[in-house]
């Protein structure tokens, strides 16, 4: 008797061994191939986003909807930049060098936004478009109110460049602390995006505060087409 | 006398820290502004707002007082200019601004199309490029319209809710037959709607004759040719799909 329950508890054991190993990719090519059924091979790898055979490693599983939540952020504010950029190029404002800088800046965040779809993608990782998740990384879709003037839009797109840098950063604690890490999006983010960031704020902040200072004058419409001047040369 | 020294020593104290919260205003100032950064709400945007309505530049240099009086002037008047030149028609302003958003909606399902076929487990290279390419394209158009507007003296004001983030229809599909079925099905969509704009713009009594003619001759020539395009590629795919299905699928993306 004892030793039918000692077998029991073997056979039992080596069962479940084996239902571990069936989360590996070979594995379930070597049962796909042995089955008598077409069908089992073909949903296999017919794009099923189940299929074992996937791009998930380290942490993934934590990351993605961070990422998610970024990816859905740069693309909210491309669009604000978009409209900012549009805003002064009214001929009511008729600042052609504001205009350049957000329409630089929404560029770059949409050009992002497909970087990034790329980078998750490539990781085994999947964008929903349509939900948003809560995260540090995400941002309001509320628009705040653009027709702003040009002082106040340097401020704004300061503190838009801040909460983008923010954002990536949190992903980048998420892959570098959570419980599985992952130091390949880390390194992603370290080399891609947060310098890249780290010089956009400081870029900004330079503007606001010299046009700021510029600005100290009884009548700054002249400091202000200046200071578009300059930023056309840009 | 050593109350008296300890009481001078004492006075000497009190005047410094007098003149170190004099000095200081200007760099608490920034600290609080350092600190409330942290807000990810718009926080600058605060300060200066404040600075803006209450705040009489505070310098403590007596020489500069005159100058100081002033408030910091952010927003310049508009000037009255001649207005006879702002001549689009409302109809079609609405119409344009409905194109924008159209062409903005676009490019987010092309990018919902190029994030699927870009997964490990669908691994369409070809196909995800094709529809990130497509998507920068339709957000293009979309942002083309918008200089046109304001090449026209539009929008001076509602810019903000001018285009609203979207959201996908649909985020997977079958194969990329499906897919490049759904692209053609988008642009006569988009086809459509720029004819309906075009309608509406030459529309009696007043016809946009500028812009009628742009959309015609840059926007529609580009939808015709592109969905010539996706048809040709669309019955291609589909020819081989019917006979070599994963094959036929697999060896069209490295070609695309």
């Amino acid at each position: 008797m004892k030793s039918f329950i000692a077998f029991a508890l073997v056979a039992s054991l080596c069962a479940l061994a084996q239902a571990n190993e069936e989360g590996v990719c070979r594995n379930s090519v070597v049962s796909a191939c042995g089955s008598s059924s077409f069908s089992a091979l073909t949903g296999f790898f017919t794009g099923e986003s189940t299929s074992i055979c996937n791009a998930r490693f380290a942490g993934i599983e934590s990351i993605e909807p961070e990422v998610q939540a970024y990816i859905n952020s740069q693309l909210t504010k491309s669009y604000e930049y978009l409209l900012l950029a549009t805003h002064f190029n009214s001929y009511q404002k008729n600042r052609p060098g504001f205009q350049k800088l957000y329409q630089g800046l929404s560029d770059r965040s949409f050009d992002d936004s497909i970087d990034l779809i790329k980078k998750i993608t490539s990781r085994g990782g999947i964008v929903d478009f349509n939900t948003r998740h809560e995260s540090p990384a995400s941002v309001s879709t509320q628009r705040p109110t653009l027709e702003v003037d040009e002082l106040h839009s340097l401020a704004l797109a300061l503190d838009n460049e801040k909460q983008l840098a923010t954002g990536a950063t949190h992903v980048h604690t998420r892959a570098t602390h959570a419980a599985l890490r992952d130091p390949e999006l880390a390194h992603y983010l370290e080399e891609s995006f947060l310098p890249k960031q780290a010089d956009s704020v400081r870029k900004l902040s330079g503007y606001a505060n010299d046009l700021a200072k510029l600005m100290k004058v009884p009548d700054p419409s002249l400091s202000i087409y200046l200071f578009d001047e300059f930023l056309q040369k840009q | 006398m050593v109350k008296f020294i300890a009481s001078i020593l004492l006075l000497a104290v009190v005047a410094q820290q007098a003149y170190g919260d004099f000095k200081l205003p200007k760099a608490r100032k920034v600290t609080e502004i350092s600190k409330t950064s942290n807000d990810p709400t718009n926080s600058v945007m605060k300060e200066l707002k404040k600075q803006n309505k209450n705040v009489i530049l505070t310098h403590a240099n007596a020489g500069q007082e005159e100058e100081l009086k002033h408030k910091l002037i952010c927003s310049l008047e508009v000037p009255e200019i001649p207005k006879a030149w702002l001549d689009m028609k409302d109809a079609c302003i609405s119409g344009m601004r409905h194109q924008i958003q159209e062409e903005i909606n676009a490019s987010y399902q092309y990018l919902a199309m190029g994030a699927y076929f870009a997964r490990d487990t669908v691994n369409r290279p070809g196909f995800a490029e094709q529809f990130f390419k497509a998507a920068k394209e339709e957000r293009e158009h979309g942002s083309k319209l918008v200089e046109y507007l304001s090449m026209r003296g539009q929008l001076t004001d509602n810019v903000s809710n001018l285009i609203n983030v979207p959201t996908v229809a649909k985020q997977e599909w079958r194969d990329g037959a499906s897919a490049l079925e759904d692209a053609l099905e988008l642009e006569i969509k988009v086809t459509k709607s720029i004819r309906k704009l075009i309608a509406t713009c030459e529309s009696k009594p007043y016809n946009h004759y500028h812009l009628v003619d742009y959309l015609t001759g840059v926007y529609l020539e580009e939808q015709l040719h592109g969905q010539r395009d996706l048809a040709g590629k669309l019955t291609t795919l589909k020819k081989m799909m019917s006979t070599h299905g994963e094959l036929g699928e697999f060896l069209f993306d490295k070609n695309l």
